[in-house]
């Protein structure tokens, strides 16, 4: 069975469920990724992404139409899948992947089954499994319509695997048309970093055991403050009480997936690297220059966070100070 | 006068009743066990899309009907609703849709398109997830039966004009996405109020509540058409619970045995090189340098 992955881009290339998705469509037994779809602008690099996964063909657009809409590109989709006819076309459960695909089913009638956790095919009928009850139950749901079905798969539960030596096939193709939408899109707002759900973070100052104290822990929210980030900690901090229970990182805590972490104070242990493996650049400031969260740093500084903060805080706000206009 | 509506509109709430998560939950040759006593309510999201409907209706002077497609045992979660003050209910259900049950959420919409359609409803709101299979699709294939725009995640819906709606949904990472959309729409609550709690008074009248029934012929649809949506989405068995499912590490076998133990103990995460910088002046200064690479500061 010829199965379709449709790739999701994001600030700093693939996104890391569609990873996930190619790997998984890749270990379906009986079947082959035939296609990798990219639907992003600026696809060069994703491309090149891709193609450590091994899929037969690489679709692509030519160009990117200035605000594809999302009607269009499940025109554009949808035209594809009825050229080709695979047999299942799979995307991250994100925003992105959802509304593509539910817009795309319900346009091309074609049976979708989103937020699976997995996909087997079993004596030729794929089979999806979905969490029902309050995630209590696994429920195994198929369709007895004869056309390609679509299917979301839940981020963050397949490991990432590339398969090297292979060739994709890489077709570019015309651009989804422009289509007019009921709906307006007006604005969108980013969310407050005070406030936000820490997993939803995307930037975040973290401290440990090596903040020393309450007041010391101040120097955290300070920079966080000056940068727009949210405050996380490990599970010493949250000991000591400069954190509550919701912005502790780790097993026992969020898992958080922020573009920018800069770790203070923290050992790096493996209960606690465990809930940051996700994040994009992990700068990380401690004075022992064995710690193990040096090795999963970007960046490491070896050195006192009571020097280092301060040193960086007066350095932020005097940038600040001098990007004023004059007068001001 | 934009916030109240000349003519009272009308909000149809579809709800749904399910086994509650918290309850026991057991599965017996792939299906719900019917020896233990399963404890249902209406879904969460339903009651927050019920709660904006009413809240709504405090405000703009609108009429709230609650609509549900289930057997009579799911009538509970209607009366459940009146009694949270909802101003009407109506069941759909049928004898001939029995072998369909649990009903998949296209069959669903497509029965709850036919009676919306009828009775007109100018605003739809409904839960964006079931408490049962959470698919998050019912508003979806409704508004598309309905040829109406669709929004889903909605946590916040405000007025713009008579015929218009500002909408607030939840993006990623927190955000939040604004739309404008026109009326007749269909919202889909991601979100939202707790539910208000039912009197007791309110809880005797709903039960004595008279709650209308329709079938396939009074909604014009039919068995051959619904047996076709059917098609679509059929659930095989159910199976029991297992712990949820999590991303597990199985390093990857293209490294060396050291390699592969070193991932193992570093609990999957990569190993980076980093570039160590020493001192803490030359430290904050790296950081800033990064920070400014970043865009942050
Ligand atoms: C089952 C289990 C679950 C767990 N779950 C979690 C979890 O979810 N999250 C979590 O975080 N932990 C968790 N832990 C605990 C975890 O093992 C570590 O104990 C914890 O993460 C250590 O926190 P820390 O690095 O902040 O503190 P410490 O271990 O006290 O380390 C402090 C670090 O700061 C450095 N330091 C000290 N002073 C300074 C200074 N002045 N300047 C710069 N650096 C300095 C030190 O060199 C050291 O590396 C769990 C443990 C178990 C057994």
């Amino acid at each position: 069975m010829h199965i379709w992955v449709v790739v999701e881009g994001d600030d700093h290339g693939m996104r890391e469920g569609s990873c996930e998705i190619l790997t998984a469509a890749g270990n379906v037994q009986g079947g082959v990724l035939a296609a990798a779809i990219v639907l992003a602008p600026n696809t060069e690099d994703l491309v090149k992404e891709v193609t450590e996964f091994g899929p037969q063909s690489i679709y692509l657009t030519e160009e990117w139409p200035e605000s594809a809409s999302g009607e269009s590109l499940a025109e554009f989709l949808g035209e594809l899948i009825e050229r080709e006819q695979p047999g299942l076309v799979l995307a991250a459960e994100t925003l992105f992947g959802r509304g593509l695909l539910t817009k795309t089913a319900l346009r091309y009638q074609m049976p979708f089954f989103p937020d699976c956790i997995s996909v087997s095919l079993e004596q030729d009928s794929l089979l999806f499994e979905r969490l029902w009850y309050g995630e209590r139950l696994s429920a195994f749901l198929t369709s007895a319509q004869e056309r390609p079905v679509l299917a979301t798969w839940r981020e963050g539960l397949v490991n990432v695997k590339k398969r090297s030596g292979l060739n994709s096939h890489v077709q570019k193709l015309r651009p989804p048309s422009q289509r007019s939408n009921l709906i307006r899109f007006l604005e969108e707002i980013k969310a407050d970093p005070r406030t936000v759900d820490l997993s939803e973070a995307e930037v975040i100052v973290a401290g440990g055991g090596g903040m020393g104290s309450a007041a010391g822990f101040q120097r955290i929210y300070e920079l966080a403050e000056l940068i727009g980030a949210a405050v996380g900690g490990s599970r010493v901090a949250r000991d000591n009480g400069w954190i509550p229970l919701t912005r502790q990182i780790g097993q026992t805590g969020k898992i958080v997936a922020p573009s920018v972490i800069i770790s203070c104070g923290i050992s790096g242990a493996t209960q606690h690297a465990f809930g940051m493996r996700d994040a994009k650049k992990i700068i990380a400031i401690n004075k022992d220059k064995n710690a193990p969260i040096f090795k999963i740093a970007d960046a490491g500084i070896v050195g006192d966070v009571h020097e280092v903060l301060p040193e960086l805080i007066k350095r932020i706000r005097e940038g600040k100070e001098n990007a004023r206009p004059m007068g001001a | 006068m934009p916030g109240r509506w000349e003519h009272k509109m009308e909000i149809a709430v579809p709800i749904s009743y399910w086994p509650h998560r918290a309850g026991p939950l057991a599965v017996e040759g792939g299906q719900l066990s019917t020896k233990e006593e399963t404890v249902y309510d209406v879904g969460s999201f339903d009651l927050f899309a019920l709660e904006e409907a009413l809240a709504r209706r405090d405000r703009w002077g609108a009429k709230v009907t609650v609509v549900l497609v289930g057997p009579g045992a799911h009538e509970e979660g209607l009366r459940a609703s009146l009694s949270l003050g909802a101003d009407d209910a109506v069941r759909l259900w049928d004898e001939g849709l029995e072998s369909f049950f649990p009903t998949p959420s296209i069959v669903t919409a497509r029965i709850l398109a036919a009676w919306i359609e009828k009775r007109g409803f100018q605003l739809v709101l409904c839960g964006d997830k079931s408490s049962a299979s959470a698919s998050g699709l019912v508003g979806n294939y409704l508004a598309h039966f309905l040829a109406r725009p669709v929004l889903s995640r909605v946590v916040q819906i405000e007025t713009l004009a008579e015929t218009n709606l500002k909408v607030t949904c939840r993006g990623e990472k927190g955000s939040r996405q604004m739309y404008e959309s026109p009326l007749p729409a269909v919202l889909s609550m991601g979100r939202g109020t707790e539910p208000r709690y039912p009197s007791l008074p309110a809880r005797l009248a709903a039960q004595q509540a008279e709650i209308p029934v329709f079938g396939l012929a009074e909604l014009q649809l039919d068995r051959s058409d619904i047996q076709a949506l059917a098609s679509y989405s059929h659930t095989l068995r159910l199976a029991g619970s297992r712990p949820k499912p999590k991303k597990i590490f199985t390093p990857d076998s293209s490294l060396s045995a050291a390699d592969r133990m070193k991932m193992i103990l570093a609990g999957g995460v990569k190993r980076k090189k980093s570039n160590l910088a020493e001192g803490s002046q030359g430290g904050a200064a790296g950081v800033y340098e990064l920070l400014k690479k970043e865009g942050l500061v």
